[in-house]
């Protein structure tokens, strides 16, 4: 197990996607973190602004950002996957350790430990602008404590996301199909039903993953708290890790 | 250590791809194993080697399913597929994954790698390679754990002249060493130099197991005739001499006779004995290929 695992991690650490998805998620980071910190009191005329950072919800909006390269870090996971399937790499793979269920589970481990890893550099960058970004201004103070909860949230949300990843691309396999279908799920289906059904809406993964970043009573959605929040994500990802593992057991690689 | 399959079936939907296949592979000598594309050959492979769940029946190595091998990479090497690394890793490091996850050192890795000749292109990203240094990591790949089996499915395939000669010189080394060596091959003629018994497969089904001096022995001789009197020689032929009968006559056409079963001198002795003017009289063998062709269905 412990050689499988090693074995992944190579994986992971030889290809050039990583570097590129890591890059990108930071990019990202930075992009919400200054977006969301600059435009808010900005008067556009139209008279729908954000409030300024004087009022809580705006100040808790930056630091949430934080955690929006989760989309890169699912990305990331399914890759880790479906790669083994484009580039014909599972037939060794499987051909070296047949128990299909340790390679999965060995690429959990280390895709989850590479999300972590993810949410560590995003923060290292973003966590400094955000801090620079909201004091340099007249801002709402809210407690050192709830930032360091979300910095928590959005890493261990990295992890679970980097995990359900690994798992859609088991049982999606075609790449674009997986990356192209997640994007679809989170940015449009979910979006919808947080607009419309947010009661819905909360209980789905992305819903999941914004309680984990503290992102409680904002747009409109009144999301479950951190905790039962993370608990959620967690149960996603154990459920369609479980079904993957299922799936990918009995398919035949040819 | 022997492979046996043990009355293979697989069958993907409606098509059945291989169909109640059952033949041992001896140790210490290179087996071919033959058929034309699309005749089942890759997936009794993939069978063998756990990627593929049988519709039934089974194929063992040394009486293990390859799913109860503890350490595959250490009993059975396999080489199944050349494109199948990944583009953007070196070939050392596409090993070293390999390596890493069957419990094996980066000096298995140099070990392999020098076996095939490959060294020199350690650190080049596979996306660079030939087909032929495709070939000859996917064989490093299954060399890796030094295993006393070796599986490959068209290794020769991408391999120039000289490659070919290597790879024969390889396997048949691997042969003499004891191991049990199986490639398979859509080209007689490519390994029919390499290999010492022969499992012929068509439509996924058993069409013979022998060995190759057993499939040679099977090239049937005959006697080909070039008259102008073509149809009253076919006559003479027939009634034979002194109670010596052709087992089979052909009229090729108006002026070729093909005769089997008959020595070249009594059909030259026929013929001088009643003033049949010759063009032509000489013994042919068929192609070792023609027979391979003529068993799988194919056409020459």
């Amino acid at each position: 197990m412990i050689g499988l695992i090693k074995s992944e991690f190579r994986k992971i650490s030889t290809t050039r996607m990583t570097l590129i998805l890591l890059i990108s998620s930071v990019f990202l980071t930075a992009l919400y973190v200054t977006l969301y910190a600059l435009l808010a009191g900005y008067d556009n005329g139209t008279g729908q602004t954000l409030p300024p950072l004087t009022v809580e919800m705006s100040v808790r909006m930056v630091y949430s950002s934080l955690g929006s390269a989760y989309i890169i870090v699912l990305v990331f996971g399914i890759i880790g996957f479906t790669q083994e399937i484009r580039h014909r790499t599972a037939t060794l793979t499987y051909l070296v350790s047949p128990h299909r269920g340790q390679v999965i589970f060995a690429k959990f481990v280390s895709h989850g430990v590479w999300g972590i890893a993810f949410a560590v550099v995003n923060l290292i960058v973003g966590l400094p602008l955000a801090l620079w970004l909201v004091n340099s201004r007249p801002h709402f103070d809210i407690p050192t404590s709830d930032i360091i909860n979300v910095a928590l949230g959005v890493t261990v949300a990295f992890a679970l996301y980097a995990i359900l990843g690994v798992a859609i691309g088991a049982l999606v396999r075609n790449q674009i199909a997986a990356i192209v279908g997640a994007l679809v799920w989170v940015m449009i289906i979910e979006a919808v039903f947080i607009a419309i059904l947010p009661n819905v809406g909360k209980w789905m993964p992305a819903g999941a993953a914004s309680s984990m970043m503290q992102a409680r009573a904002l747009d409109g959605a009144k999301y479950l708290d951190p905790f039962p929040g993370g608990l959620l994500l967690l149960s996603y990802a154990i459920a369609f890790a479980v079904i993957a593992t299922f799936t990918t057991n009995r398919r035949d690689v040819s | 250590m022997s492979i046996e399959f043990r009355r293979l079936t697989k069958h993907f939907g409606g098509t059945h791809a291989v169909n109640d296949l059952s033949f041992t592979v001896a140790p210490g000598r290179v087996t071919g194993f033959l058929g034309p594309n699309g005749s089942g050959k890759s997936t009794s492979l993939r069978c063998l080697t756990g990627l593929v769940t049988p519709t039934s029946g089974e194929a063992l190595i040394d009486g293990q399913r390859y799913v109860d091998i503890p350490q595959p990479s250490r009993k059975i090497g396999a080489g199944l597929e050349a494109t199948g690394f990944h583009p953007g890793r070196t070939g050392f490091n596409n090993l070293m994954v390999m390596a890493d996850a069957a419990g094996l050192s980066a000096s298995a890795v140099e070990s392999s790698l020098e076996q095939v000749g490959m060294t020199f292109a350690r650190d080049t990203k596979v996306d660079a390679y030939s087909l032929g240094m495709k070939q000859r990591l996917a064989l490093a790949g299954a060399l890796l754990g030094d295993p006393p089996v070796l599986v490959l499915d068209e290794p020769a395939n991408g391999l120039d002249p000289e490659g070919i000669a290597w790879l024969r010189n390889f396997l048949q080394y691997k042969a003499s060493l004891g191991n049990t060596v199986l490639v398979s091959s859509h080209v007689l003629s490519e390994v029919q130099q390499t290999v010492d018994d022969v499992v012929i497969i068509a439509k996924g089904r058993l069409v013979k197991a022998c060995s190759l001096d057993e499939l040679v022995a099977e090239t049937q001789m005959h006697v080909e005739v070039v008259t102008p009197e073509a149809a009253r020689f076919e006559t003479l032929l027939r009634s034979g001499l002194d109670g010596h009968h052709p087992s089979a006559i052909r009229l090729k056409n108006q002026h070729i006779i093909e005769v089997e079963g008959m020595p070249i001198s009594t059909v030259g002795r026929i013929a001088v004995q009643n003033s049949i003017e010759l063009h032509g009289l000489r013994e042919h063998r068929t192609d070792l290929e023609d027979v391979f062709l003529s068993l799988t269905g194919g056409t020459a």
